[in-house]
């Protein structure tokens, strides 16, 4: 297997492919830490990057409010029942993967007091 | 001048001439005390005071005994401790109302008070305010003072050089003029009733302090007048204010020219009073002795406020009338009626000095204040428009009996009544009552808290006028005379509070007062209001960006968390509300 075969492999393994431009795209996952996890029911969050995120889209089970995406900052909501772990995913260029950031801004209860959630103990970060 | 006569049968041929003026005089209230009461008492359980000291004469406290208190009232009136008849005796002694027999005509309204039951109480927790009694600051619920402000005191009048003496009453003391003799201070006697039937004696019940008696009216105790209203003689003469009868008396004037429990000018007396209620929440911060003014002047605004859920307080105004009766009597240069119609200037009222309409506009004056005369009762008898208040009393009740869908600008829909329909409204409607109250009693600690410039607070578009965002502005019927109409005062009430919800002027209600015609039934819906589009509800709540108004921005919130903004819990609630979807 000549070296450029494997080059593609690992790109591959990585999620990346190729945009029209002929850019190298990675798809970034927004990861959320509750310490409530599955009994969040909505929370707002600002995704700011370098670049307008492509194809933003909640992961099942949830819903994605604020779409589609236009701008390189944009504060999308979702609601569903939120776990630990990916709420959220997108793409970029590979060459923006790492200057990717999401600022959590409300969560609220999933219960019938839909009461705001203090956010001490929540973070979003963007992963590949 | 009324000239206090025994009520007796030879007053029977008056009574048929004159008995239209007997209906226009007992055209009250809109709601009853111990409905005031409950409401405003309901709502005091769910105040936070913030960080606010309070004078020690008031406290947010629980009150085991709050039951008992209607059941005493009610015993003093008719004998008996709970709801309905049953068990009423006419010849037990002791009793207000067997005392006060011949002529007079409080005992309907007693049989119908209604003590509210264990579920009805929800809480006991209440605000204690003070008032003086004549010998010491007696203490009143919030509720009490509610109930009182309004249909037994027209002002609110508080001691010049101390800030937490607010008075209910006249004076410390007072003699009775035609059976001679002065009387223990703060205490209310039962001279103008009957003591003796026959050889029966003893009915007239025991003098009690002034306190006990307001707080027993305050809490749904009729207190005596005639079978004829005060058409042609009072209980008792204008400075025997000592005696029960002269508490009836007092109603019974102050009913005859009530128009700030009416359509616009109640909501400019509510802004009126509740603006000088922020300016003394803000002093309290340096002197907390002015919380008790500031809770006087803000009970007294939320008797009005509070009126306006029901239906013919919406419809009906009796602006001329009370006018013309004003000036008839030769009041209208008086003192106390001067201190009243700067409450309703300082309201955003205007009074056409012609007609004595009012009409209540969103530009707020800067906010003056004086002090009220203690002595604030006025002579204000029907004279010769008993029967223009007679047609306003039966528009009113016509009108309250016939109820009407109405919407707030929170877009909440809901149904109201009046008279002793409080219970019977649902509980959607009796729970935007009590959050009408705590959101404006809220508004006074949330000021003290924050203390923003007092120009600023009692200013256009200030969160502290939030609580008008709860009242009907619409009415939402889809036939009647008023589908799809909207209240004389809702554009004001946009403006003053920043809702973003403009009502369509070619379709307000028009004037309706004893001079005016029945109105035809509408044989279509007026106007519509403007729909919230969901784009509008999700951009609000990701980018702030004026999407919507203030007045659904606060409805979002109340369907919502209610924790006074809208947010991503609110919108959680919408999405299950309305199956939205992205």
């Amino acid at each position: 297997m000549s070296r450029l075969a494997l080059i593609g492999l690992a790109l591959l393994a990585a999620g990346c492919s190729r945009d029209v431009s002929g850019n190298a795209a990675v798809t970034l996952r927004v990861v959320l830490t509750t310490p409530n996890s599955g009994q969040d029911g909505s929370t707002v969050l600002t995704l700011t990057g370098p670049d307008v995120p492509r194809s933003v889209a909640a992961i099942a089970g949830l819903q994605l409010w604020g779409g589609p995406v236009t701008s390189s900052s944009s504060t999308v909501a979702l609601t569903g029942t939120l776990t630990s772990g990916t709420i959220l995913t997108f793409e970029t260029d590979a060459r923006y993967a790492d200057q990717f950031t999401a600022t959590l801004r409300e969560v609220a209860n999933s219960d019938s007091t839909v009461a705001l959630r203090d956010l001490a103990g929540y973070s979003v970060a963007v992963m590949p | 001048m009324r000239f206090p006569t025994p009520r007796a049968g030879a007053f029977a041929v008056v009574a048929v001439l004159l008995a239209v003026t007997v209906h226009a005089a007992t055209s009250a209230a809109a709601y009853n005390s111990e409905e005031h009461k409950w409401i405003a008492d309901l709502a005091m359980a769910r105040v936070n005071q913030r960080s606010a000291t309070l004078p020690g004469t008031m406290a947010f406290e629980d009150f085991p005994l709050a039951r008992a208190r209607y059941q005493n009232a009610k015993e003093l009136a008719i004998g008996i401790r709970e709801n309905g008849t049953a068990g009423y005796d006419s010849t037990e002694i002791d009793v207000q109302d067997n005392s006060y027999w011949t002529g007079y005509a409080q005992r309907e309204g007693n049989f119908k008070f209604h003590i509210p039951d264990v579920a009805e109480m929800r809480s006991t927790r209440t605000l204690w305010v003070p008032a003086w009694d004549g010998t010491q600051d007696a203490r009143f619920t919030f509720g009490e003072l509610v109930a009182l402000y309004g249909d037994y005191r027209r002002t609110v009048s508080c001691a010049p050089t101390n800030p937490s003496r607010c008075y209910l009453s006249q004076a410390d003391s007072a003699a009775y003029r035609g059976i001679g003799g002065g009387r223990t201070k703060g205490r209310i006697f039962f001279e103008y009733g009957t003591d003796c039937f026959g050889f029966s004696c003893g009915y007239e019940p025991p003098d009690i302090p002034v306190r006990t008696y307001l707080a027993f009216i305050g809490s749904g105790l009729w207190p005596p007048y005639g079978t004829l209203g005060n058409a042609v003689s009072n209980t008792a003469w204008p400075e025997e204010w000592l005696d029960a009868g002269w508490w009836g008396d007092e109603m019974m004037r102050i009913a005859n020219v009530n128009d700030w429990h009416w359509q616009q000018a109640a909501v400019a007396w509510y802004v009126g009073m509740h603006r000088m209620a922020l300016k003394y929440a803000l002093l309290a911060r340096t002197d907390s002795r002015y919380w008790v003014q500031a809770l006087h002047h803000e009970a007294s605004a939320l008797h009005s406020l509070t009126d306006l859920f029901a239906y013919g307080h919406v419809i009906v105004s009796r602006d001329r009338t009370s006018w013309e009766i004003m000036g008839d009597n030769s009041l209208r240069s008086t003192a106390t009626y001067a201190w009243m119609e700067n409450v309703i200037a300082m309201g955003g009222g205007n009074r056409d000095q012609g007609t004595g309409k009012v009409s209540v506009g969103a530009t707020l004056p800067p906010l003056q204040t004086s002090d009220a005369p203690r002595q604030d009762m006025l002579e204000s008898y029907q004279s010769g428009w008993g029967t223009i208040s007679l047609t306003e009393h039966n528009y009113h009740d016509a009108y309250n009996a016939a109820g009407a869908t109405v919407m707030n600008m929170k877009r909440q829909t809901f149904h109201i009544y009046g008279d002793y329909k409080m219970r019977g409204n649902n509980r959607l409607t009796q729970d935007i009552i009590e959050e009408t109250v705590r959101a404006s009693v809220q508004s006074l600690f949330d000021a003290y808290e924050a203390n923003p410039p007092l120009d600023e607070l009692v200013g256009n578009g200030s969160a502290a006028f939030d609580a008008l965002l709860n009242i009907p502005v619409y009415v939402a019927d889809n036939a009647g005379s008023y589908a799809g109409m909207w209240t004389s005062y809702a554009a004001a009430v946009n403006q003053l509070t920043g809702a973003g919800f403009a009502p369509d002027l070619a379709c307000i209600i028009p004037l309706v007062d004893g001079r005016s015609a029945a109105p035809a039934s509408r044989s279509s819906v007026c106007s519509t209001p403007s729909m919230m589009t969901d784009a509008a509800v999700v951009s609000e709540l990701l980018h702030r960006d004026g999407s919507l108004g203030k007045g659904d921005q606060q409805g979002l919130d109340t369907q919502g968390n209610a924790n006074g903004s809208y947010d991503a819990g609110d919108f959680l609630a919408w999405v299950r509300r309305t199956g939205a979807t992205p």
